[in-house]
């Protein structure tokens, strides 16, 4: 018989097959209990050391966690994210494809094919850090949660800051308005800077949307970043600033001294605070001029 | 005589351990599995430098499943190792000098229960101060590392009178550059299995680049006669310099007697960051000055390298840098100086390329500063000053003339043209592209006065083969593939004519290491000097039985065939049925020993052959972020022969890989002793991302007239000057001397959008 | 520890501790392995199924060395856990061509020198397999993504790029 490489951990593995029943597991548990999807951030951190919890609550055969959807009927419509879907499948997916291709471009980003095959979308917000975050984040994101008060829609930024530890992700809901403002037109960006081409961690991931007036001008600002050594916040101070700026050259200007004067990174043995700083005050500066570009009120 | 060629793949032949790789057929020694082993896991220091106080091993030996724990006191022989000095203890007793060091290992059912073995030995340590740069280690009052000092090495070199060499110069540079500590990164980890044998011997079955060093070394720490171990060491998964020094071999092999079980260690990664070697950390300050014409005049050079806590060939690869300092350029006034020290870094030793990765940087680095200070084209100032064919090496030793050092820059200017002409301009205006040059000189073989000798043998197999044997090792760089070629070259046989046959100390000669590009010039000479006596055996046998006489006859494919005066020689023999041996005829057998070719001068470790290369590099720098992207990376390389074409594709833009990363993202970064970067999620090797997609290989193959070398071996010279083609590539686009590699982004940013706002903002649209 | 004694298969809604009969397909032969259900898929295959063309490297999923099919999906089995792989079809590089006949992508890797130690070939074949698969005529970009997670440390990749264009020129 093969041993677990771990043998010390003696792991239970319940194979739930209900929402409800895999929170029943966790609210019984509670510390002694995780849930599982595709497990690839889990196994990572167990080769580093972090042994497996006594319980592992495998969401793998909730079909209710599965599949995205369009849903138009409601107040504010929304693409419907499954919590469980693989990061590939949203790759393949039309809706993704058609509606959120930022969301595409950022996903491609995350690890490989061969994580993105087993990790989630729901996996990649769970722990509060992962690539997608900020971007979705700036879509005004929010994730449909079961805990024991029920199920309800909370936004992410709430998600992530208080994290209840119970809860688990139904879905991802990212709201239609985020990328089609109706009169209004948006302007979005997602730069994730890593080491090397590909399959890196963040030295910063940053995103944004902006959207516009007819005359150019910034009426709502999102700004968001992470890193390996931040997780994913919003840049109020800069999001504040920008709100009312009109693109311009001084605006683009503008926001580079400003980033430079109030954005505090972190350091790690790659990259140094002051480093993180510059290259965020010069991605924005750039995003600004491409902003400028793109408004229909400079191309008039 | 005039002979370059382009290689493609398709001019080529597949290797022969080809089939068994792709299908994942083929067994590496850390595959294999025997019967009732254990699993053996060894305990590593948890701190960079400390006094052991007590080493309690009591709680771990009786956890049940256990079969052995072993320490300093259970070695027979000498406790330590090392290719040229056995400083580092196979167990560290009073005191540990790196967080590779080993105090205990064990052997247990399984790896689970071995590694919780390894948690309940109790050692009590008290810290000492780190020495985690040489300047701390070389500051007076400093604690001694070894009773022979904290300096492992000092070399210098010193040629006609450097003051009035810069007293003439009309311009001078001045830099220091500093170079990372590489990690080899193979895929597969070190390991294997370790066998007892009845006769009270063992088998080794463990990757090496030297079978019989791995043997000798091991004798001499096991108390045991060389006769009765057996070292089995192709094939791996890579190895670069880094599994050339023993790693886990002695821990599983004193598990196996101890036991008398099969003992498996096979490290995991993060082991293999930890007690593994790396390429030396070197900072190195020149000062070179030249004529207003561009002739190189006074070079003076301060090399200090971070050899780590032990010895292995830290001397070796310190004499290597020093010889390369003035590399291929004619300096008459020189004087360099060479320091090895000993730090709690880990343990550097050797590496592809062996110490001339960073004095070519450097040497090449001052060259670019120089012809950029003299306005002159790169190329152009570097014709001024190489070295012709015959001119002496770069210690003012005698040398195998060889017209490499004009011939790659020919070519490379020749790629320079070409690219310039194919670089298109990137849309956005904050990425700039840049082109950039750099040449160097690389040293085949161990030089002179180190023990360097090689061999070979033929023999006619039982089975009717032309077997032939060597004590080289397949670590993955295609030396089966030299083989088998040069049989074919040699012979004119057929490839199922030809048993080929390495790897295993019980049945091969003692042919030196697989190191130092050797391999396949030995392979070459081996056959010259064996072809003859070979051949004519093999005749005088067909001759006997025939009666045809040895001068009618030759050998090719299959079997022996009689000249034709007119039209294809004749089949009339069967190597099958020659080797069917008739009473009164001895087993065909000729071997052949030799030393490596060296220089005459006594110079120790000059070299006396040596291969050339150019490489060009075209670059995109993004100032917003500092990312560089190499969209070309070519390569024009002057080593003979080519003899493998696909081997030697293979080693030129595999080693333009390797050598990326160093330049772009390689660093095993330590702080205070301690490794940061323990896996590939922070050690980053380059991704196929990071490569441009194709690479144009230039063979150089004319060699001086009356040449009597054959081939070189051309494993090194493919990754000696990437770096310093990548980095003026970078200055090509934006302006920026990188002088520290890996370069960084940092740098680049902050040098290129000086006094603050950058500098594409303001004069560019998107 | 308190375990319910109700739900304790893996095919159930819970399961214990320890080993149990884990039932998968592997090269389109059904196989019954004893294992916890925690156990990594890799070393099923190679320390129970012998199957060590399945490399191991960083056990991290940083590599791929030891990259294999589930379902016909790409994935790293040292990320794997055997709970996961119950019912399910995993192919490995054994499954994939024989020393007799090879599958394209093996031929087209000898003929292109795509490999030398050749340790992580095993991986980066199926990983070329599932982009061809599903993009039989890839841009360099796509081939760049597809082959992002497997690291070789010995070609340079030069070599496994013309090793692609070699298959889609033989496919086409």
């Amino acid at each position: 018989m093969v041993q677990s490489q771990h043998v010390a951990e003696r792991t239970v593995v319940w194979q739930v097959k209900s929402v409800e029943e895999a929170l029943h597991k966790k609210l019984e548990y509670k510390d002694q209990a995780m849930y599982i999807a595709g497990g690839t951030y889990l196994q990572l951190q167990r080769e580093k050391g972090i042994p497996f919890p006594p319980n592992l609550i495998s969401l793998a055969l909730l079909p209710e966690l599965q599949g995205i959807s369009l849903e138009e009927e409601a107040e504010s419509p929304f693409l419907q994210v499954g919590a469980q879907t693989s990061l590939n499948t949203c790759l393949r997916d039309p809706l993704i494809i058609s509606m959120f291709p930022l969301l595409v471009q950022a996903i491609k980003q995350v690890a490989a094919p061969a994580v993105r095959n087993r990790g989630t979308i729901g996996g990649n917000l769970s722990f509060g850090s992962g690539d997608l975050v900020p971007l979705l984040l700036a879509y005004d994101a929010s994730v449909s949660v079961l805990d024991d008060t029920g199920q309800k829609n909370i936004p992410l930024h709430e998600y992530i800051n208080q994290p209840s530890e119970n809860s688990l992700i139904i879905h991802v809901l990212l709201p239609l308005a985020s990328v089609n403002a109706g009169e209004e037109e948006t302007f979005s960006f997602y730069k994730k800077i890593g080491r090397r081409e590909a399959f890196t961690t963040s030295q910063l991931s940053v995103a944004g949307r902006f959207q516009l007036s007819k005359d150019a001008k910034i009426i709502k600002a999102l700004l968001t970043v992470g890193s390996s050594e931040e997780y994913p916040r919003h840049l109020e101070t800069i999001e504040n600033w920008l709100q009312g700026a009109v693109l311009t050259e001084e605006t683009a200007a503008g926001i580079h001294e400003v980033v430079m004067k109030s954005y505090q990174p972190g350091t790690d043995a790659f990259s140094s605070a002051k480093y993180r700083k510059r290259i965020l005050a010069n991605i924005l500066t750039a995003e600004v001029m491409r902003a400028q570009e793109n408004a229909s009120y400079y191309k008039e | 005589m005039e002979a370059k060629s382009p290689l493609t793949a398709q001019t080529t032949s597949i290797r022969p351990d080809g089939v068994e790789k792709v299908t994942g057929q083929l067994s590496y020694l850390t595959d294999l599995s025997f019967s009732a082993t254990l699993y053996g896991k060894v305990l590593r220091s948890a701190f960079p430098h400390a006094k052991v106080l007590s080493l309690c091993t009591k709680e771990a030996e009786n956890l049940p499943g256990v079969h052995a724990v072993l320490t300093a006191k259970d070695v027979p022989g000498v406790n330590g190792y090392g290719i040229i000095e056995p400083d580092q203890p196979v167990f560290c007793e009073d005191r540990v000098r790196s967080v590779g060091d080993a105090l205990a290992a064990v052997a247990a059912d399984s790896k689970e229960i071995a590694e919780r073995a390894l948690r309940l030995i109790k050692v009590e340590y008290e810290e000492l101060p780190v020495l985690d740069t040489p300047e701390k280690s070389l500051q007076e009052g400093a604690p001694l590392l070894h009773e022979k000092g904290n300096q492992l090495h000092e070399r210098t070199h010193a040629n006609g009178d450097i003051e009035a060499g810069f007293a003439a110069a009309a311009v001078i540079e001045e830099e220091t550059y500093q170079l990372p500590r590489q990690m080899h990164a193979y895929m597969e980890t070190e390991g294997g299995t370790v066998v007892p044998e009845a006769d009270g011997g063992i088998t080794v079955y463990m990757g090496t680049q030297h079978g019989f060093k791995d043997r000798f070394q091991l004798a001499r720490l096991l108390n045991m006669d060389e006769d009765n171990i057996r070292v089995v060491s192709s094939p791996m998964g890579g190895s670069f310099g880094g599994k050339d020094e023993l790693n886990v071999q002695p821990y599983a092999a004193l598990l196996a007697l101890k036991t008398k079980r099969p003992v498996k260690i096979h490290q995991s990664r993060e082991e293999s960051v930890k007690a593994g070697l790396k390429r030396h950390p070197m900072k190195i300050t020149m000062k070179t000055g030249a004529d207003q014409d561009g002739n190189l005049l006074a070079h003076q050079v301060e090399i200090v390298a971070d050899t780590g806590a032990y010895s292995t060939l830290g001397p070796a690869i310190l004499d290597f840098a020093v010889e390369h300092a003035a590399g291929l350029y004619i300096i008459p006034h020189l004087k360099i100086h060479g320091l090895s020290v000993f730090t709690n870094n880990g343990v550097a030793g050797e590496f592809r390329g062996f110490g001339g990765n960073q004095i070519t940087f450097a040497l090449e680095g001052q060259m670019d500063r120089l012809a950029k200070k003299l306005a002159l084209d790169p190329l152009e100032f570097r014709r001024r000053n190489v070295r012709a064919a015959t001119d002496p090496g770069p210690l003012g030793h005698r040398i195998a003339p060889h017209p490499g050092a004009e011939l790659v820059v020919e070519e490379v200017e020749k790629m320079r043209t070409e690219v310039k002409k194919e670089q298109a301009s990137p849309q956005e205006p904050w990425v700039k592209t840049g082109i950039g040059t750099a040449i160097c000189m690389h040293g085949g073989g161990l030089g002179y006065n180190r023990l360097d000798s090689a061999g070979g043998q033929l023999a006619l197999s039982e089975d009717g083969r032309l077997e032939i044997s060597f004590g080289f090792e397949e670590v993955g760089q295609g030396i089966v593939s030299v083989i088998e070629t040069l049989m074919i070259d040699t012979f004119s046989c057929a490839k199922e004519d030809i048993k080929t046959v390495i790897g295993d100390t019980e049945v091969v000669p003692k042919t030196g290491s697989t190191t130092a590009s050797r391999g396949t010039s030995m392979v070459w000479h081996a056959l010259e000097r064996m072809k003859g006596p070979f051949t004519l055996q093999l005749l005088e046998r067909v001759s006997k039985r025939t009666g045809q006489s040895t001068d009618a006859m030759l050998l090719a494919k299959n079997g022996v065939y009689v000249r034709a005066e007119e039209g294809a020689p004749h089949y009339i023999y069967s190597y099958k049925e020659l080797a069917q041996q008739e009473p009164g005829e001895d087993p065909i057998v000729v071997t052949t020993e030799f030393e490596f070719p060296t220089t005459p001068d006594p110079v120790d470790g000059g070299h006396f052959l040596y291969t050339f290369s150019s490489v060009l590099a075209a670059v995109q720098v993004n100032l917003l972020t500092g990312q560089v992207k190499v969209t070309s990376l070519d390569q024009a390389v002057a080593a003979g022969p080519v003899v493998s074409r696909l081997g030697y594709l293979g080693q030129i833009e595999g080693g333009s890989g390797m050598a990326l990363g160093y330049t772009l993202m390689e660093d095993a970064v330590m702080e205070e002793g301690e490794y940061q970067t323990v896996n590939f999620d922070s050690y980053l090797i380059p991704g196929i991302g990071d490569m441009p997609a194709s690479i144009e290989v230039e063979a150089v193959e004319t060699l001086a007239e009356g040449d009597s070398y054959g081939p070189r071996g051309v494993g090194e010279i493919g990754t000696v000057a990437v770096a310093p083609a990548i980095t003026k590539a970078i200055h090509d686009a934006c302006g920026v001397w990188v002088s520290k590699l890996p370069v960084s982004r940092e740098t680049i940013i902050e040098s290129a959008n000086k006094g603050g706002a950058p500098k594409w903002l303001s004069t560019s649209k998107v | 520890m308190a375990v319910n004694k109700q739900s304790v298969t893996v095919q159930e809604p819970g399961s214990v501790p320890g080993e149990r009969t884990l039932s998968f397909s592997v090269n389109g032969r059904w196989q019954k392995v004893n294992a916890t259900p925690t156990t990594r898929l890799v070393t099923i295959l190679r320390e129970e199924l012998q199957l060590t063309g399945t490399k191991i490297s960083c056990e991290i999923g940083r590599c791929g060395a030891c990259s294999v099919w589930m379902d016909g999906e790409l994935i790293n089995s040292c990320l794997t856990l055997a709970y996961q792989v119950e019912g399910r079809e995993i192919t490995t590089i054994e499954g994939v061509g024989t020393l007799d006949k090879l599958d394209p992508v093996q031929e087209a890797f000898l003929q292109e020198g795509g490999f030398q130690c050749g340790y992580c070939t095993p991986g980066m074949i199926m990983a070329v397999k599932a982009l061809v698969k599903e993009r039989p005529d890839p841009s360099e970009e796509e081939v760049e993504e597809a082959l992002a997670g497997n690291l070789c440390r010995c070609t340079g990749y030069t070599g496994i790029h013309r090793a692609v264009q070699r298959v889609v020129k033989d496919l086409s």
